[in-house]
């Protein structure tokens, strides 16, 4: 039965942080890359209602890749950047304008790859942004190649053989460097990525969370798992949630287990209230670092 | 046992891109790829059986494509509610 509604406006929840006019996107059928973009802008939105942080505040920064792709759908003040350089931008963004937080999305590619010397010193300074890291084991947009997150034995477009390398696990690694948070999620955990960006947006530091991801059209294609749910079910069997007590203890291993779960959560001054020690510039005042700290 | 909630199962139509996320992950399997095709030629998801959705809204979130939408019934009558255009809007009921 087909009736006619007259002018009757359906939205999708997060269609007021949507460029909506560019929809559907560019992602394929399946792409993970979008479950993670909604929960992101469901946190955006529930942060706004209470009052925590206006959307104004933020700047979304992304790198090259099909996850870099995102900034062209988001109604927020953002930049596409040149590969691999979406944290040094943010860089630019918060030293430039203080009050401004800025939110990098972007690929393993991106970020661990090209972009992996700013993602290490980003790091250890603890520097204030958030990074959403969606991982899809490959470089996608070009076709599948060799990406440092992609599992020992697999397929790709440069490793018809299989990888012989050993792969980065990348979330253990931004905790080993001293990130004050660090969250790892896959796919089959919206609500969870979704409280992990709640918790960390408004948060002074680095914060870095991981979405283990599907990219059925590419990889899945190198591994055989071209259908999304396939691939989707695939990846559910290794992605475990745990607490581990020690960070040898997260595994990132496509055969046996890579383990989800919120590996840091802390609270110790970011780079920016680091400036604010040795140089007492007018703008300290006005961090809204210094308003979320809890100390 | 209190009454059942009712739900609208909101389909934005023309986002659609037949991936079979939601038709997967419904727990109560009232999820199907629909005979029509939208603008983009995709079978778009429909509804079978409103009445069973208890709102857990895991299709909207596991949806990459922002088509899903969830809300507690306007009329108390549970619906699938297809928006194949503004002015267009297929409504399923049990
Ligand atoms: C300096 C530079 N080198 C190489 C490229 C080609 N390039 C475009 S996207 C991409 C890989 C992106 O991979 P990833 O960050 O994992 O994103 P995904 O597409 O997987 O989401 C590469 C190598 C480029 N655009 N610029
Ligand atoms: S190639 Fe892979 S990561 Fe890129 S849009 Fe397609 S499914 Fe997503
Ligand atoms: S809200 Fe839950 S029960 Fe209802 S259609 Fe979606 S997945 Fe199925």
């Amino acid at each position: 039965m087909t009736v006619q509604v007259p002018k009757l406006e359906y939205r999708h929840r997060v269609d007021d942080l949507l460029r909506t006019e560019r929809l559907p996107h560019v992602w394929c059928p399946g792409c993970g890359i979008g479950i993670t973009l909604q929960a992101f802008l469901r946190a955006v939105k529930a942060l706004e209602a209470k009052g925590v942080i206006d959307r104004k505040q933020l700047v979304f920064v992304t790198g090259i890749g099909c996850t870099g792709r995102a900034s062209g759908y988001v109604r927020l003040d953002g930049a596409h950047t040149p590969h691999g350089r979406p944290i040094a931008y943010a860089y630019g963004v918060k030293l430039a304008n203080p009050k401004l937080v800025p939110v990098v999305f972007s690929g393993d590619g991106d970020l661990a790859g090209i972009g992996g010397n700013h993602l290490l010193h980003a790091a250890r300074r603890n520097f204030d942004m958030l990074v959403i890291m969606v991982n899809n084991f490959n470089y996608a947009l070009t076709g599948g190649q060799l990406a440092p997150t992609t599992p020992h034995g697999a397929y790709s477009t440069t490793t018809p053989k299989g990888n012989p390398e050993r792969p980065m696990d990348v979330a253990r690694l931004v905790a080993a460097l001293g990130a004050n948070y660090v969250a790892r999620w896959s796919i089959h955990y919206p609500v969870h990525i979704e409280e992990s960006v709640k918790r960390a947006l408004p948060r002074r530091g680095f914060r870095f969370i991981e979405v283990v991801s599907i990219c059925p059209e590419i990889f899945g294609r190198h591994i055989g798992f071209r259908s999304p749910v396939d691939f989707y079910e695939r990846l559910r069997k290794v992605a475990k949630v745990r607490k581990p007590k020690a960070l040898e203890e997260i595994k990132y291993d496509w055969e046996d287990e890579i383990t989800l779960g919120v590996f840091v959560d802390k609270d110790e001054p970011g780079y920016m209230e680091s400036i604010c020690q040795v140089y007492n510039y007018d703008w300290c005042k006005e961090l809204p670092e210094r308003r979320w700290s809890k100390q | 046992m209190a009454p059942r909630r009712a739900y609208d199962i909101i389909i934005l139509a023309n986002r659609c891109k037949e991936c079979g996320l939601c038709i997967h992950v419904c727990p109560k399997k009232i999820l199907v790829t629909g005979n029509k095709q939208n603008q983009k030629g995709y079978r778009v998801t429909t509804v079978t059986k409103p009445s069973d959705c208890i709102g857990c809204r895991l299709c909207e979130f596991s949806c990459p494509d922002f088509v899903i939408r969830i809300e507690p019934s306007s009329d108390g009558v549970p619906k699938g509610l297809i928006v194949w255009g503004e002015n267009e809007v297929e409504v399923i009921k049990d």
